[in-house]
C-alpha cells in the first residue's frame, strides 16, 4: 500500500493516525509500546526482588540493633543496681 | 482505493487505532504500577532506616550513661524504699530519681528527648526502656475525668478565677472557643493554653527544640484532612503534631494508614504553620502557583497570547496593511468609523451604568441599629489576608487599623504574608509581639513573584468561613466585617463576593491624589454599584473584596500570573455563575502621590486588564455562551475599554492639535458627515459626561460622609475635576507602558511604594471615623 508524500510529510496533523499512515509506522509504534510495557513489567519484577532482599537485610539489621539495645540497657540496669546494692 | 486506505496489513484502521490506544493505556498502567510500587517500597525502607537510626541513637546514649555510671562515685543513688509508698509530691521525674527507679543521667536523657521532639515524659521513659508501665503507674496523676479547660487553667495558675469569669462572660456574648477568647483578651500565652489543652486531653506538647528530622510524611491531602504533621519516628510509633486532639476514630484510621501507632503532640497555630511549611512547602508552592494553570488552563494567564490569538491579530494586521496600501483613505475612514462607534457605545453604556449606580438599592446598606442587632455568637471565623512586601514602616499602622475592627477577635484569623527575601519585614516581625490571632507566613521565593501567589499561599490553611484581602496601608471602616456578614445573610446563596468601596485618606495631599480620589469615587461609588444592578461581570477592586472561602477554593482562587488578579477573579466568579454585591462600607487607602510611582501602579493595572481580556477572549463564542450577550457586552465595556481608550486617545488628541493648530487638510477626510456629528457629540457631550461624573462621584462621597458625620474629603476637591483631561494623558502614558510590558514582561509585578502620605491626619484621627 502506498500513501501520498504529502500525507507522510505532515508532522502534527491527525492524518498520520487515521488515513495515510504507513504500515511500518503503525507496526513500529505497536512494537515500541509492547516492548515498553515488557520493560516496565520487567523493571517492576526486578525492583520487587531487590526490595525483598533489601527489606530482609534491613529487618535483620534492626533486629540486631534491638538486641544490642537490650544488652546495653541490661548492662546499664545492672550497673545501676550494682551501685544501689553497694 | 478507499478500501485500501482504511486498512493496514489487513487490519482495519479503526481496529488498529483501538489496539494502539489499548497498548498506550497498558503502558500508562504499567508505569503507574511501577511508580506506586517504588513509592510504597521506599516508604517501607525509609521507615526501617528511621527505626535503625533511633535504635543506634538509644544504644549510643545507653553506652554513654553506662560509662558515666562506671566512673561515677559509688553513693550517688539512693536505696529504693520497699516499705513506703512513692512520694506524691514533686515532679514525676524527680520522684522517680528519688525512688531509685531512674538515674539522674536517664532523667536528663528523657527531658532532652522531650525537648527535642515532645510527648509525655512517662511515654518516653517507657520507650527508652528505663521503666515499665507498671513501675510508672503509681507516679502518674489520675486522669479519670476530662475536666473543664477553664478550671484546669485556674488550677495550673495560668489565669485567675476573675479572669476566667470575665472570659466566660465574653464568650457568652460573642461565642467562640474559650481558649481563643482568652488569647484574644491577652490573658494567657498560646504556650500556656496548649499545655493546658494537652494536659486536659492526656497528650503531650510538641518539643520546644524540635527540628524536623523525619522524612516520613503523609500525603498532603490526608495530612490536611486530618490536620496532622508527622514530626518524628520513634522505633515503635510516630509522633504526630496536631492543633486539636484527634478523635479515637480518626486516630485509628491514621494508624491503619501508617501501619504503626501514633502519639499525638499538641502544637499551637503558629507552630503548626511552621511545620506545615517545612514539610509541605513544595506542595503549597505548587498549589499557589500552578493549580489554576493545570486544572483550568483556559482561565490562566500563564500563556499571554495563544497561537490562535496571534494568528488572528496577524491576519487583521495584514488586512489593515493591505487595505491601507490598496486605498489608504477608505481604510483609515473605516477604522475611524469602528473606533467612533466603540467610543460612542462605551460612553452611552457608562452613562447608563452611572445612572443605575446612583439609584437606590445599588449598594447594600445597614443602619447602626441593624448592625448592633447581629448576634455575635453567630459570627463565623473571618480570615484576613494581608500580603506585604518591604512595608515594614506601615506595620504598626496596619496592626492598629485591624485592631479597630468591630468583630470578636477570637474569631479572626489574620495572616500576614511576607516574601522570603524581605529580610527587613521578617526581622521586624520576629521582634514584634503580635496578638495570638495573627499568623506570619513566609512565602518562599519563586516565580511569579506576585501578590496573587502570596494570597493563594495564605489561603491554603485559612480557617475562616469568609476571607478578605487588605493591603498593608488599608484602613477599613470598623464595622465592615459585620456589614459584609449582614450582606451575605441578606443575599441569595449564589452571592459569593462582597466588594467594599475603596477611597483615599490622603486625597488632599497633591493634585495627583485629588484626581485619584475623584477616579476612585466614581468607580466604587457609582460604576461598580451600577454594574451590580445591571448584573454583568464586575472587575473587583484590589482589596476589601470579601469571599466565601469555599467558593474561592472551588475556583482555584487567584491567578498568580495575572497582575490584576482581582479583576480577573471577578470575571471568573461571574462565569461560574456566582454574583458579587457592593456593600456601603469604605476602606481608606493611600493614594499614590508621586508621578513615577503612579505610572508604575497604573501600568500594572492596565496590563492586568489586557491579560484578563486576552484570557477570557481566547474563545469569544464560548465566553458569549457562558455569560450571555449582556455579560459579554459588559465585559467589553469594563475590561476592554479600560486599556483600549487610553491607547486610542492620543491619536485623536493629536488630530485636534493638528486641526486647531495648523488646519491640516487631511483631518476632515476622517470625519465625513455623520461621523463628524458622532465624534462631535462624543467630544463635547462625552467629555462633559466624564468630567461631570467625576464631580458627581466626589460629591456623592462627600454627601454620604456628611450623613455619617465624617468630613475627610473636602468640597474643594470638586473643582479639580475640571482639569481631569490632564489625568487622562497620564493614563495614556501608563497604557503604552503596559502594552509594551505585556509583550516583554507579562508577569512582572510593578511594585507600588506605600507610606508616602504626608497628610497623616488619619494617624491620630482614625477613631473619628467610628462616629
Amino acid at each position: 500500500m502506498r500513501t501520498s508524500r504529502s500525507y507522510r510529510s505532515r508532522k502534527n496533523g491527525g492524518w498520520r493516525s487515521i488515513i495515510g499512515y504507513r504500515a511500518s509506522d503503525f507496526e513500529s509504534r505497536i512494537s515500541e509500546l509492547q516492548s515498553l510495557i515488557e520493560s516496565l513489567e520487567a523493571a517492576r519484577i526486578e525492583e520487587d526482588r531487590l526490595f525483598a532482599e533489601e527489606y530482609r537485610a534491613k529487618v535483620a539489621r534492626n533486629a540486631k540493633l534491638r538486641e544490642e539495645l537490650r544488652i546495653a540497657r541490661e548492662t546499664e540496669r545492672s550497673l545501676i543496681e550494682g551501685q544501689v546494692v553497694q | 482505493m478507499s478500501r485500501l486506505r482504511l486498512q493496514i496489513n489487513g487490519i482495519p484502521i479503526g481496529k488498529g487505532n483501538k489496539r494502539l490506544q489499548e497498548l498506550k493505556k497498558h503502558a500508562d498502567d504499567a508505569r503507574a504500577r511501577l511508580e506506586r510500587s517504588r513509592a510504597e517500597q521506599s516508604f517501607v525502607l525509609l521507615r526501617l532506616d528511621n527505626e535503625a537510626q533511633e535504635l543506634e541513637r538509644q544504644i549510643e546514649e545507653s553506652h554513654k550513661r553506662s560509662r558515666e555510671l562506671e566512673n561515677a562515685p559509688q553513693d550517688v543513688l539512693p536505696v529504693p524504699s520497699e516499705t513506703t509508698a512513692p512520694a506524691r509530691s514533686g515532679r514525676m521525674g524527680d520522684r522517680l530519681v528519688a525512688e531509685g527507679l531512674l538515674t539522674k543521667a536517664q532523667l536528663d536523657t528523657v527531658i532532652a528527648r522531650q525537648k527535642q521532639f515532645g510527648g509525655r515524659l512517662g511515654d518516653i521513659m517507657i520507650d527508652l526502656g528505663f521503666v515499665t508501665a507498671e513501675q510508672l503507674k503509681p507516679y502518674l496523676q489520675p486522669s479519670s475525668q476530662k475536666g473543664r479547660l477553664g478550671d484546669l487553667l485556674v488550677e495550673m495558675k495560668y489565669i485567675t478565677s476573675e479572669q476566667l469569669g470575665k472570659a466566660l462572660e465574653f464568650q457568652k456574648q460573642s461565642g467562640g472557643m474559650l481558649g481563643d477568647v482568652l488569647l484574644s483578651l491577652q490573658m494567657l500565652e498560646p504556650e500556656q493554653l496548649y499545655r493546658a489543652i494537652a494536659t486536659q486531653n492526656n497528650i503531650g506538647r510538641i518539643g520546644t527544640e524540635l527540628s524536623l528530622d523525619t522524612q516520613v510524611k503523609l500525603p498532603e491531602k490526608i495530612a490536611r484532612e486530618y490536620g496532622v504533621v508527622i514530626v518524628h519516628q520513634y522505633s515503635n510509633r510516630y509522633l504526630a503534631a496536631v492543633n486539636a486532639p484527634l478523635s479515637d476514630e480518626r486516630r485509628s484510621e491514621l494508624e491503619r494508614m501508617l501501619e504503626m501507632p501514633i502519639e499525638q503532640v499538641l502544637a499551637t497555630h503558629s507552630e503548626m504553620e511552621k511545620f506545615w511549611a517545612q514539610v509541605y512547602g513544595d506542595e503549597m508552592m505548587h498549589e499557589s502557583t500552578s493549580k489554576l494553570a493545570i486544572e483550568q488552563p483556559h482561565n490562566s494567564a500563564q500563556t499571554t497570547f495563544t497561537r490562535a490569538q496571534i494568528a488572528v491579530a496577524a491576519l487583521m494586521l495584514l488586512f489593515l496593511i493591505a487595505g491601507l496600501l490598496f486605498d489608504f483613505w477608505k481604510t483609515a475612514l473605516f477604522v475611524n468609523v469602528l473606533v467612533q462607534m466603540f467610543y460612542f457605545a462605551m460612553t452611552v453604556f457608562k452613562f447608563w451604568i452611572v445612572m443605575l449606580g446612583s439609584s437606590k438599592g445599588a449598594q447594600y446598606r445597614f443602619t447602626p441599629e441593624e448592625l448592633s442587632a447581629i448576634d455575635e455568637r453567630e459570627l463565623p471565623v473571618y480570615t484576613i489576608l494581608v500580603p506585604m512586601y518591604k512595608e515594614a514602616q506601615v506595620l504598626p499602622k496596619l496592626i492598629r487599623n485591624l485592631e479597630r475592627l468591630d468583630y470578636p477577635k477570637a474569631k479572626l484569623d489574620v495572616r500576614l504574608l511576607i516574601e522570603e527575601d524581605d529580610i527587613e519585614m521578617r526581622e521586624v516581625l520576629r521582634t514584634m509581639k503580635l496578638p495570638a490571632y495573627y499568623t506570619v507566613l513566609v512565602v518562599p521565593d519563586s516565580l511569579p513573584k506576585t501578590k496573587p501567589k502570596a494570597c493563594n499561599y495564605g489561603l491554603i490553611r485559612a480557617r475562616g468561613e469568609y476571607v478578605v484581602i487588605y493591603d498593608a496601608e488599608d484602613l477599613p471602616d470598623p464595622d465592615q466585617l459585620k456589614k459584609v456578614y449582614a450582606t451575605f445573610k441578606s443575599c441569595p446563596e449564589d452571592y459569593a463576593c462582597i466588594q467594599a468601596k475603596l477611597n483615599y485618606f490622603n486625597s488632599t495631599q497633591n493634585l495627583l491624589t485629588r484626581w485619584f480620589t475623584q477616579e476612585y469615587s466614581i468607580w466604587f461609588e457609582l460604576l461598580l454599584p451600577g454594574i451590580m444592578r445591571l448584573d454583568v461581570p464586575i472587575p473587583l477592586g484590589g482589596t476589601s473584596n470579601h469571599f466565601k472561602l469555599s467558593v474561592l477554593k472551588e475556583l482555584n482562587a487567584w491567578d498568580p500570573f495575572n497582575v490584576t488578579e482581582d479583576a480577573d477573579l471577578g470575571i471568573r466568579l461571574y462565569k461560574a455563575g456566582y454574583k458579587t454585591a457592593i456593600v456601603d462600607s469604605r476602606t481608606w487607602e493611600e493614594a499614590n502621590s508621586r508621578f513615577g510611582n503612579w505610572i508604575r501602579q497604573r501600568s500594572r493595572w492596565i496590563k492586568g486588564y489586557m491579560q484578563t481580556w486576552l484570557v477570557h477572549m481566547r474563545n469569544p463564542i464560548r465566553l458569549w455562551k457562558e455569560i450571555g450577550p449582556k455579560g459579554f457586552f459588559g465585559f467589553q465595556v469594563m475590561v476592554l475599554a479600560t486599556p483600549a481608550l487610553p491607547l486610542l486617545n492620543p491619536f485623536f488628541w493629536l488630530m485636534i492639535v493638528l486641526w486647531y493648530g495648523w488646519h491640516m487638510e487631511f483631518i476632515p477626510q476622517f470625519f465625513p458627515g455623520p461621523i463628524y456629528y458622532m465624534a462631535a457629540v462624543e467630544f463635547l457631550i462625552g467629555n462633559f459626561f466624564f468630567v461631570y461624573s467625576n464631580i458627581a462621584g466626589v460629591y456623592w462621597v462627600i454627601k454620604d460622609m456628611e450623613k455619617k458625620q465624617e468630613n475627610w474629603i473636602p468640597y474643594s476637591l470638586v473643582k479639580y475635576a475640571l482639569i481631569t483631561p490632564l489625568y487622562w494623558v497620564m493614563m495614556s502614558i501608563a497604557a503604552y507602558k503596559a502594552a509594551w510590558q505585556l509583550i516583554v514582561k507579562p508577569f512582572y509585578w510593578e511594585k507600588t511604594t506605600h507610606g508616602l502620605d504626608t497628610t497623616s491626619h488619619f494617624d491620630d484621627a482614625a477613631p473619628g471615623l467610628e462616629g
